[in-house]
């Protein structure tokens, strides 16, 4: 027989009580999920640091609402309160649809580093993603489109030649509902995979206990 | 479960041991472990034909169907 079983204790909650991985890697991670999970901790702690500063400037564009000037952000004077506000939540709401995603991305490749990523709970973790980016999607969609009308509502708005309206993208003066298509494209990628995983890891049940 | 192995009995006759046994045909403790409490799901051929050769016994002689009460009732 070629095949080489080992015993090990893999540690996913829902396995079973007698653990063992069958995978011929030699009982060595490999160095790509390595890797992998090395970068996605690089990327938790940045998503972080951008949580941290979209919510300084959260709090900065509160205090501009209170009619008061911080020096240095005198080019704000030009954007109404109430489109900054939105724009930083907007900008929140992406940094912590980034960090729970990578939680639940850094599960999964913990998963993949003990050599057996089609477990249940990964299933679950992608559904978990697809459901988080969704949401993330739609406040972004209704946020943005909330500052849209605004914009469209105030011609006398300009912000071309703004590096806040090149930031946000309220400078291209268009008419357009904020939809994002390639977001929707990921969030049907990531269903469809979910589903590929949920199978995936009833048949890796089937076959552990297969002797 | 309606088909049960019948590892303990042929293991008595045999005199060996579960571990023994998990050396010779090359599977892991834990795996014979699944088969002789009736867990498995499924077991491959070429694990049969390694149980059957160490145990010199025939498939016939480690399975046996039982009809469940469901099965029976029907």
């Amino acid at each position: 027989m070629s095949r080489k079983n080992t015993d090990s204790s893999l540690s996913d909650g829902d396995d079973l009580a007698i653990d063992f991985d069958d995978v011929a890697l030699d009982g060595q991670p490999l160095r790509s999920a390595m890797a992998l999970d090395i970068f996605l901790a690089f990327m938790n702690v940045l998503a972080w640091v951008w949580l941290a500063l979209m919510l300084i400037g959260f709090g900065i564009a509160l205090f501009l609402a209170t009619g008061q000037m911080i020096p240095g952000f005198e080019t704000l004077a030009d954007v109404p309160e109430r489109v900054l506000i939105i724009i930083l939540g907007v900008r929140v709401t992406g940094a912590v649809v980034a960090i729970l995603v990578l939680y639940e991305l850094r599960k999964i490749s913990a998963t993949l580093l003990r050599g057996d990523p089609f477990v249940p709970r990964n299933a679950a973790r992608l559904r978990r993603i697809w459901i988080t980016v969704a949401i993330g999607e739609i406040i972004f969609t209704i946020l943005m489109f909330m500052v849209t009308v605004y914009v469209w509502n105030n011609p006398d708005l300009n912000f071309a030649n703004h590096w806040f309206g090149e930031m946000t993208g309220l400078n291209e003066g268009e008419k357009k509902i904020p939809l994002r298509w390639e977001v929707w494209s990921l969030v049907l990628i990531l269903i469809v995979l979910a589903q590929v995983f949920r199978q995936g890891a009833d048949m890796r049940e089937q076959e552990k206990l297969t002797v | 479960m309606a088909i049960r192995v019948n590892l303990d009995l042929i293991l008595l006759e045999k005199r060996m041991s579960l571990t023994e046994l998990a050396d010779r045909v090359g599977i892991t403790l834990a795996n014979l472990s699944i088969l002789k409490t009736g867990k498995a799901r499924a077991m491959r051929f070429t694990t049969l034909e390694a149980l059957c050769r160490e145990l010199d016994c025939q498939p016939a002689d480690l399975l046996i169907y039982e009809a469940d009460d469901e099965e029976a009732a029907n």
